[in-house]
């Protein structure tokens, strides 16, 4: 994998052949690009038509030739600026050379007689131009080299969210519950920087047009979740506030690409940051709107007070490897080609990104996604929902103001206290008059009551069974302990979520409790299944039988795609329940293999559940297995509950 | 020196005996919770120390949810609960609201086991349900129309309980009676809404049906027992008619004339004290609501207040009780002051010298030692007093020396008036105050502002409440909001700060929780806080005149209850 990665980096720094026949192509003069140094084995990258016609050869026979064998002149080559290359005689042409950075070598060809006629044309003009030439090039392998340390910036920055959650995680060895909430933390992290990894690889798709968006399931809450983990922590270390703000949220249960996403509303939050002075402030404000198809508009919009862009630079923000040349902000690092693939992406979704900016007082980008509306719900959870009261003790907060209408959604009645007082009071009626509360929600402070006294009257009163949630946007880890001793059941994160509101409530539930008895997942008995694993390398293959073992079901092995064929082929109809496939085997890959068995003229053939155990990331190759037949996806190396997650599906099937 | 060894010796007791048992409450055996539980009844019934009651209510309801003990529970929250009014009673702000959410909670979780009527059998069980759900009204203070509107609603629901029959039947032994007169009683006292323009037809209604209820209440135990007219219920029925809209204001002032003239000068039962005194507070208000009655009742008012402080100069100190000084805190509260007449200052100096002469000697004390400071710096360096009163040079100060000398004796006399708003507080001389008895008492500084800054006879001297225990550094001591540099007379404050320091560490009997310490241990401390707490330059005046501070302590002292047993007469 990193070996891969290596390589494709390199050859983003290189400059694309196409890059320059776009840059010299057209051009009057001879151009030639090889390798460095330049010498008699430097291999021609790239000749332009008028090199050709001067040496007499097709340009693109002469790629990859060596500059020895187009007999150019090779003892007076230079290698230094445009300014200072020297001419070196022969009996046609001379050749120009200079230093075109990574690891090329830019050469002009000029004829003697030409030359000789622009010495009398006139010097000077002759050498502007020649400049104007090179500075072109210059620039371009500029832009590309720069491109490079944008991609590591983009790559740090999760990278220093999993390295401080694992310090963090050592420090507090001790406390599981911290432990777990770094390691959550990691992974989701991780998840990003490996994405992003996949961007790196993806940038050259982008520039030939290969990109895929690949629609799926999508949690609005586990997308806006996954960006606060990344952007918080840099907000915070440059002590900037960070304020997120949903409004009109109708639909969470979206389909659209989560990764692609993420990526572009990253991209520009960490552009705000980054541009944003210590102390100043970001806001994010992630708003819906519904769509006459029945699809939502995902309107986000990104706003700072940091120092702006100019007019000029607001026209190119969006155009490949620009970035703003602004005295003031050459001290943070350059940005350039996030822009242009957040742009890019967007529209590939269909949708759109505006910027407004102003120098010194800030910028605003407003991106715009339609996306569908996914057609799962659940209908277990608004039955166990139904009719409940709860209490909102809105306090201090804000952004509690969406809990009743959401609440009112999930099926809960909510009565709102907008104080400690109040809420006394709504506490005792529901007493006096017999109606009970099932929970009570709220913010982390009241206006008029020390919250600290006020829940633990209310959790003596009301027994330790009673679920008092508290939503904060502040980090409740310093208050944790103290909290929880007066009563705080558990904790909720702002901004606010329907599915993890939900999803907190519901074990309260006597349906959840019911579920959370059967979800201690007992060792099912997959003894009459038949797995046929599919598996090239030895070791892989043990790996999975081992996990496969602990399951009790009867596994029969084959080592590539055709063996595959011939072992379901050999087996009764509907023999095999589960097929786990590799894709990349010797023989015959997984993808042809089970285009194969799909193939076969068999009762089972369509209907036998195949996997693809892989480590490839990349949609348009998970688009190409599912093309290819196969139901669905794991990813190498197997883990365990990954393989029994798909063992329940198919059976539930 | 009694006192503080008794304090002592009833510490170590509580020390010892009860908290301990408070903390291991839950594995305190049924006698020792028994005895826990006639403790805090016998605390209760003779109001003798609700601070304590409260600790041990509180320590008994969580012993009770453990133990799934309902009867105790709902006995115990209500007891508590009443620990939690009576606390809120002592202090009208501030501290008060700690004390007023906990009270509704406990009051609404007790009255809340309305539903489990049926399975608690105990009639007294049953009488603390609907006592709670009557008193749960108590819990709303204040004249906002949504505090009233709640409640409105609490005692409506309370009362409809308390008149069903089906609940009569279930325990006939309960005083129905009583409760419903209670509830009647404490609606009756919303009567200052009905004018607020808030109230709705059913509010001016059943506020004025309970003051008819309890009025004829009244008249028929007067007529039937012989008992008087209680003068808070007439009140109460008269104001209901003047803001229903029945009697004009003229006409309510006289039916109040009438209340408190048939009342005797002589009557010390808490009725006699009410028209006594408070009826005149009542009366203030009323009347300075109307440009052209107040003056045409100016002279009912000044002779209200002559007799009112004759009044309380002749109740008898084994009389005296926390009835009185909440009636003399509304009065502080209302007072009106005409120019020229008898003076809010003087007043205040009658109040505190006849019902907390220890306050009034202590406050005489703190006069004459500032002045004495004083002087010794306009000796040696007047500079240090450049800006106060407006004087500023050396020259004018030294003119003014008679003129200080009056400033800093009526701020000693006046700094500590806002002790007088703290109800029964400074009675808790038998035990440690407990941690918001403490916090009640620093209000006494922001009181005291608050009181002199009504009217001009007392208005300059309010600074020296405000800032008499904010220390020199403006970090330490009390309150936050006074800061030295606001107001050019600080250094005269400061001087007070160090007298007032002084005395209070080292009179035995105005000394309500500090240690008394003798003279040459308190100039230890001074000299500890120089700079600190006190201000250096006035610290080291009052070095050099030890002898005669010392001489002022031990004659002065005497002197000053002479003085306050003087007015007394």
């Amino acid at each position: 994998m990193s070996g891969g990665i290596g390589a494709s980096w390199t050859e983003i720094a290189m400059i694309t052949y196409e890059e320059l026949d776009f840059l010299f192509g057209k051009s009057q003069r001879a151009y030639l690009v090889t390798t460095l140094p330049f010498s008699h084995e430097a291999v021609v990258l790239y000749a332009n038509e008028a090199a050709a016609l001067l040496i007499g050869m097709h340009k693109n026979d002469m790629k990859g030739l060596a500059a020895g064998s187009l007999g150019l002149p090779l003892d007076t080559v230079s290698e230094n600026g445009p300014m200072d290359a020297s001419a070196a005689e022969n009996r046609q042409y001379k050749t120009y050379c200079s230093d075109f950075g990574g690891d090329m070598c830019l050469c002009m060809l000029v004829s003697c007689r030409e030359e000789n006629e622009r010495m009398l044309a006139g010097h000077k003009e002759y050498r502007r131009r020649m400049e104007e030439a090179l500075e072109a090039a210059n620039v371009a392998n500029k832009a590309k080299t720069k491109f490079l340390s944008e991609m590591s910036h983009d790559i740090r920055t999760p990278m220093n969210a999993i390295v401080g959650m694992t310090d963090i995680a050592l420090n507090y060895a001790d406390d599981m519950a911290k432990v777990e909430d770094c390691l959550k933390k990691i992974q989701t992290a991780s998840g990003h920087l490996l994405a992003l990894i996949n961007e790196v690889l993806d940038m050259s798709r982008i520039e030939s047009g290969k990109l895929t968006i690949m629609p799926e399931e999508l949690q609005l809450a586990d997308l806006i979740h996954s960006i606060l983990i990344v952007i918080k922590p840099q907000a915070a270390k440059k002590e900037i506030r960070f304020h997120l703000d949903l409004y009109n949220i109708q639909c969470e249960n979206l389909v659209g690409d989560t990764l692609h996403l993420q990526q572009v509303y990253i991209n520009i939050l960490s552009n705000a940051v980054k541009f944003t002075p210590k102390g100043g402030d970001v806001w994010m404000r992630v708003e819906q709107e519904m769509t006459e198809d029945g699809r939502v508009l995902l309107f986000v919009r990104i706003q700072d007070n940091g120092i702006g862009m100019s007019p000029e630079f607001v026209e190119q923000i969006f155009e490949p490897f620009e970035r703003e040349r602004n005295t003031t902000a050459s001290k943070i690092e350059g940005t350039g080609l996030g822009m242009s693939i957040a742009k890019r992406i967007v529209e590939m979704m269909g949708g759109n990104i505006r910027v407004e900016s102003e120098q010194g007082t800030g910028s605003i980008f407003t991106v715009r996604v339609p996306l569908e509306i996914s057609q799962a719900e659940d209908t277990i959870q608004r039955e166990a929902f139904e009719g409940k009261r709860v209490l909102v003790l809105q306090g201090a907060e804000e952004k509690l103001e969406q809990l009743p209408p959401m609440l009112n959604r999930l099926g809960f009645t909510a009565d709102v206290a907008a104080c400690g007082m109040e809420a006394i009071d709504l506490i005792n009626e529901a007493d006096i008059s017999g109606t009970d509360y099932f929970a009570l929600l709220t913010g982390d402070k009241l206006s008029d009551l020390e919250i600290s006294l006020f829940l633990p009257e209310v959790c003596a009163r009301k027994g330790s069974q009673f679920p008092i949630l508290m939503f904060s946007e502040n980090d409740w880890s310093g208050t944790e302990y103290l909290l929880k001793r007066s009563g705080v059941t558990s904790f909720v994160p702002l901004p606010l979520f329907e599915s993890r509101l939900a999803s907190e409530l519901f074990p309260y539930t006597a349906l959840g409790r019911a579920a959370a008895e059967e979800s201690v997942r007992p060792v099912k008995n997959y003894e009459t299944c038949h797995i046929l694993l599919v598996e090239d390398n030895e070791l892989n293959r043990e790996i999975a039988m081992e996990i496969l073992g602990s399951t009790g079901a009867q596994i029969d092995t084959a080592e590539n795609g055709k063996e595959a064929i011939e072992v379901f082929s050999s087996k009764p109809e509907f023999y095999y329940d589960l097929i786990l496939m590799d894709i990349q085997m010797p023989l015959m890959d997984g993808l042809e293999a089970t285009g194969h068995i799909r193939k076969l003229q068999r009762r089972d053939a369509s209907e036998v559940y195949i996997v693809a155990m892989t480590a490839n990331a990349f949609v348009e190759d998970r688009k190409r297995s599912f093309e290819a037949g196969m139901n669905e996806h794991i990813t190498k190396p197997l883990d365990v509950q990954q393989v029994l997650d798909c063992l329940d599906r198919w059976i539930r099937r | 020196m009694e006192i503080e060894r008794c304090r002592e010796e009833n510490m170590r007791i509580l020390r010892e005996e009860l908290i301990p048992l408070l903390d291991n409450i839950l594995n305190a055996a049924p006698e020792e919770i028994e005895s826990l539980e006639e403790f805090a009844d016998v605390l209760m019934k003779n109001q003798l120390d609700n601070g304590l009651q409260y600790q041990i209510c509180n320590a008994l309801v969580a012993y009770a949810r453990v133990k799934n003990d309902r009867e105790l529970l709902i006995k115990e929250l209500y007891l508590t609960a009443m620990a939690a009014y009576n606390f809120q009673r002592m202090e009208a702000n501030g501290v008060a609201e700690k004390f007023r959410w906990k009270m509704r909670m406990l009051f609404g979780e007790a009255a809340g086991y309305i539903r489990y009527y049926d399975e608690i059998e105990s009639t007294e069980t049953r009488g603390y349900i609907h006592r709670a759900m009557g008193n749960l009204a108590l819990g709303y203070v204040g004249n906002t129309p949504e505090t009233v509107t709640k409640k409105m609603n609490v005692i409506r629901r309370s009362l409809q309980v308390l008149n069903d029959p089906v609940y009569h039947e279930k325990t006939p032994d309960l005083p129905w009676d009583l409760f419903i007169y209670k509830s009647h009683q404490e609606r009756t006292t919303l009567f200052s809404f009905l004018r607020s323009g808030e109230a709705t037809v059913q509010d001016i209604m059943e506020v004025m049906e309970s003051a008819q209820f309890v009025y004829d209440r009244q008249v028929r135990n007067a007529r039937e027992k012989g008992i008087p007219l209680q003068p808070q219920w007439e009140y109460a029925y008269y104001a209901a008619s003047y803001h229903g809209g029945i009697h004009t204001l003229e006409e309510f002032l006289q039916n109040l004339e009438k209340v408190y003239t048939s009342a005797s000068m002589t009557d010390y039962s808490q009725q006699g004290m009410y028209a006594n005194v408070y009826i005149p507070a009542v009366y203030a208000v009323y009347m300075s609501t109307d440009e052209k009655l107040s003056g045409k009742k100016k002279p009912v008012l000044l002779m209200m207040y002559r007799r009112l402080v004759q009044y309380v100069k002749q109740v008898p100190s084994s009389m005296c009780n926390d009835a009185l000084v909440f009636y003399i805190r509304g009065s502080l509260d209302t007072y009106v002051e005409y120019p020229g007449e008898y003076s809010f200052r003087d007043f205040i100096e009658e109040m505190v010298a006849c019902r907390q002469p220890e306050t009034y000697a202590h406050s005489l004390m703190v006069a004459r030692i500032s002045q004495a400071i004083m002087h010794r710096v306009l000796e040696r360096e007047p500079g240090r007093l450049l800006g106060v009163r407006g004087l500023d040079s050396e020259e004018a100060l030294l003119n003014s020396r008679e003129e200080l000398d009056s400033f800093l004796y009526e701020c000693g006399i006046l700094h500590d008036i806002g002790k007088m708003k703290l109800l029964n507080l400074y009675g808790i001389r038998n035990r440690s105050w407990i941690a918001e008895e403490e916090e009640m008492h620093r209000l006494h500084a922001v009181r005291g502002y608050e009181i002199l800054q009504r009217w001009p006879s007392t208005r300059d001297y309010a600074i020296a409440a405000l800032g008499h225990h904010r220390g020199y550094d403006g970090q330490s001591g009390y309150p936050r909001e006074y800061r030295r540099e606001d107001t050019a007379d600080a250094p005269l404050v400061d001087i007070l700060c160090v007298a007032d320091y002084i005395d209070r560490n080292n009179d035995v009997i105005g000394s309500y929780q500090g240690r008394v310490s003798s003279l040459d241990k308190v100039y230890e401390s001074i000299k500890k806080e120089r700079g600190v707490e006190l201000a250096p330059c006035f610290v080291d005046a009052a070095l050099e005149i030890k002898q005669e501070i010392r001489d002022i302590l031990e004659s002065g002292r005497e002197e000053a209850y002479r003085k306050a047993y003087a007015m007394y007469l």
